[in-house]
């Protein structure tokens, strides 16, 4: 066993603007766009979301804040999740935020509510079924995916089913039909940019890799774990379990290739850095850790371990890289009011 | 969802209460303490209250919340003024709070929630009334949640979570015994002791590799703490030993419970609107204040006053601290579609309007209701004064300095106005 390398150093703790974290998992969004040199996070506060845009050259971070409100009843509404999605056909990326009622967007510049979802609506359901929706439309929405490529959104919902967001252009936004394959709330879903794969997958341990575009199933993979995140890197689904287990199959063969005994809790997050391979698993048990994938002959699949970092009493939720080649990291914590920055201090040769 | 959270809020926070109220009476002879518990403990369990617990949808604001546990606090003779039942409250709000963060596995809160059942038992002991309705309440619990998954534990507990969210009283206790930072945040994992894994966990450090689904190799990553394997136990009433204490009393030997700073977690919190007051006018019937209710400022022979401070001084520092921090803590809406001006207003409005515009609303009983519990004379002891509990004449106690004639909203005290909390921006 070796010890931790020093691959990261903590930099600086960025306050919110308001108030502390949630503890929904969930509660950090990130999208960075290379071609503009800017990163956009997203952190859930009860029924605020606060937005922070930083060039990544400079460290002046901007905070704006949405204040997310029902518009048939102009209540404050508990948010139960964020995404930061770049449709093709957007300069800018949608603010997608999940609440107890449903989901809204937003434009991440001009505040502009785009859409607002009522689950209600779209999960239909007979008026003797009324209970069911007051069960689901508090559950609803943990998951929702960052596609890049194409100009769709999904979102999972409490009952299973997945709403899919079309995005036509920079205020244009629609509904298509919902996905009903799942029978069990969805967890999370994820989609690789590079290899246009997109995955999704049940509390109950179920994983469908869809077709592209999103419309049938391409597989299922049963995993038999209770998962509570995951992500899709060079191929690979990574999930993260309850009991802290990180697991990785393959989506062409379905098959488990290697499972990381990473955490001794939930495994809050799991993020992935398409560039360097770089995956990273953070969890409540205050640890986030990150490993590089191999994959790619001649190199012997590995999944090795690079850099354990230890937030001392802190219940992480949230834990993204903040860039493609994952050299910089924000993690948020429940009821914490600041973002914990890291940054890459040196590049670790692979055989050490 | 949300249907699902009131339940276990409702037992975990009352259990923490009688714990409280159990260790306040101790001084108090065994009988009329034990009375005092006993019907405390009847109503908290009363079967029609705990069927609109389980109906009840959502959850309600703090001061909602605490108004419900002071209704059922007062449902014996005891008596408790403004400031304790605040100071009950935010020791209520902690270690509830606590407790939820230190679990193994969402399940637990199912554990946590039994051991405080079992704890309302143990304060009212051999009795089989109380007997029968613990056991009524844990087959209610029982039939609610026994079929959740994993997942949905985790959802319940991230909402109780949230509910607890920015609350950082700080409890003497805890701090001493290491458990509670300065700053008001647990300590989740101490160096000390190591870490108990879920159930079904595997030591951490383990990297296995698969071939045709039979491990390949094995390696060991580096780890940051030492691991404990769990040992599943069932969650019954009765049985010797649960996978979890917490929730069991910890205030067994302690002999005081003091704050340190401000408290006030009920009095933070922005007020919701909506139908608040429809859980409580289920429960209790009328919310107007009644003639027997509205008179409860003045007191009553054979009522007794309890105070959750150990003297006079300690609850004036409550007080002053509390207001302190409730009064630097400005209204700031985060949504930018609000001009510079409108904000400006804002930080000028201070209590009184928004105490003028609650007399119309639907809140309004229930804000009388706090302001009769205000009204309440200040039931600490005087420092050296040694006047018999429950005799002590209402002039030794002036810290709260207000009349007992039938208060005005208008005149509300600071600390019931409406704000609600902001980091970072402070009234100068």
């Amino acid at each position: 066993m070796s010890t931790p390398l020093a691959m990261f150093e903590h930099t600086q703790d960025i306050s919110l603007p308001l108030g502390s974290a949630s503890s929904y998992p969930g509660n950090l969004a990130v999208c960075y766009l290379d071609t503009r040199n800017t990163t956009f996070a997203a952190v859930t506060q009860n029924t605020n979301v606060h937005v922070a845009h930083w060039d990544t050259r400079s460290d002046v971070v901007t905070w704006e804040s949405f204040n997310i409100v029902d518009m048939a009843t102009e209540k404050s509404i508990t948010i139960t999740h964020v995404g930061l999605v770049h449709p093709n056909a957007r300069s800018l990326p949608l603010l997608v935020v999940g609440t107890v009622m449903g989901t809204q967007v937003y434009d991440v510049r001009t505040h502009r509510l785009l859409m607002q979802v009522n689950l209600s609506a779209v999960l239909k359901v007979t008026p003797n079924q009324e209970k069911t929706i007051l069960e689901l439309i508090v559950e609803a929405f943990h998951a929702m995916t960052t596609p890049y490529l194409s100009d769709e959104s999904c979102l999972g919902t409490h009952v299973g089913d997945i709403l899919i967001l079309m995005c036509n252009g920079e205020t244009s936004i629609s509904t298509r039909r919902n996905l009903k394959e799942h029978n069990d709330s969805i967890a999370d879903i994820a989609t690789c940019r590079f290899d246009e794969i997109t995955c999704s997958a049940t509390n109950a341990g179920e994983i469908i890799v869809w077709q592209k575009p999103v419309k049938g199933v391409q597989s299922r993979i049963d995993t038999k774990q209770s998962l509570s995140c995951i992500n899709v890197l060079r191929k690979q689904v990574i999930a993260g379990t309850m009991r802290g287990v990180l697991l990785f199959y393959s989506v062409v063969s379905g098959d488990l290739m290697a499972e990381v005994h990473a955490h001794a809790r939930l495994i809050t997050s799991v993020s992935v850095a398409p560039e360097s391979a770089y995956v990273m698993s953070a969890s409540e048990d205050s640890t986030f850790k990150v490993y590089k994938l191999h994959t790619r002959k001649p190199h012997a699949y590995q999944v090795e371990y690079r850099y354990g970092k230890r937030q001392k009493d802190h219940c992480i939720v949230g834990a993204q890289f903040t860039n493609g080649r994952g050299s910089a990291i924000a993690i948020s914590s429940y009821d914490r009011t600041t973002l914990a920055m890291y940054k890459i201090i040196k590049k670790v040769s692979a055989t050490e | 969802m949300s249907d699902r959270l009131l339940p276990v809020l409702y037992i975990n926070m009352a259990g923490e209460m009688m714990y409280i109220l159990e260790q306040r009476l101790r001084n108090i002879d065994d009988e009329k303490s034990g009375r005092v518990l006993k019907e405390i403990l009847l109503a908290v369990l009363n079967k029609t209250n705990l069927e609109e617990i389980f109906k009840a949808r959502g959850l309600p604001s703090k001061r909602s919340l605490k108004m419900l546990y002071e209704r059922l606090a007062h449902s014996s003779i005891m008596r408790l003024n403004e400031n304790s039942m605040d100071k009950l409250f935010d020791l209520m709000t902690m270690t509830t709070k606590f407790e939820l963060q230190q679990i193994v596995m969402a399940e637990q809160v199912m554990t946590v929630t039994v051991n405080h059942l079992q704890g309302i038992m143990d304060t009212c002991p051999n009795d089989e009334e109380v007997k029968q309705l613990v056991e009524h309440a844990y087959t209610m619990i029982f039939s609610l949640y026994r079929n959740l998954s994993p997942f949905s534990w985790h959802m319940i507990r991230c909402g109780l979570l949230s509910y607890f969210q920015d609350a950082h009283v700080k409890i003497s206790m805890l701090l001493r015994e290491n458990r509670q930072m300065s700053s008001g945040h647990f300590y989740l994992f101490p160096d000390s002791e190591p870490i108990v894994l879920p159930k079904d966990g595997e030591p951490v450090g383990a990297t296995k590799y698969y071939e045709n689904g039979t491990v390949n190799t094995t390696n060991e990553i580096p780890t940051e703490y030492t691991y404990m394997l769990f040992e599943p136990k069932p969650d019954g009433l009765n049985v010797e030993q649960r996978s979890t204490t917490l929730g069991a009393n910890m205030y067994k030997d302690a002999s005081s419970l003091k704050i340190q700073g401000a408290g006030g977690t009920a009095k933070s919190e922005e007020e919701r609107e909506g139908n608040e007051l429809k859980l409580l006018e289920s429960m209790f019937g009328d919310l107007a204040p009644s003639a027997s209710s509205g008179n409860r400022a003045k007191k009553h022979s054979g009522e007794l006053d309890l105070s959750m401070f150990d003297d006079a001084g300690e609850e004036m520092s409550y007080v002053k601290e509390t207001e302190a921090v409730l009064g630097n803590v400005l209204t700031i809406d985060a949504t930018r579609n609000k001009t510079i001006d409108t904000a400006m207003q804002e930080m000028k409005l201070e209590r009184a309007p928004s105490a003028k515009k609650k007399t119309k609303s639907k809140g309004a009983d229930m804000l009388d209701m706090l302001d009769e519990a205000a009204a309440r004379p200040p039931t600490a002891k005087p420092k050296k004064a040694t006047a018999p509990s429950g005799t002590r004449s209402r002039a030794t106690s002036e810290s709260r300095a207000r009349s007992a004639s039938k208060p005005n909203t208008a005149e509300r005290a600071p600390s019931a106005g409406n704000r609600r909390k902001s980091s970072g921006v402070k009234k100068e």
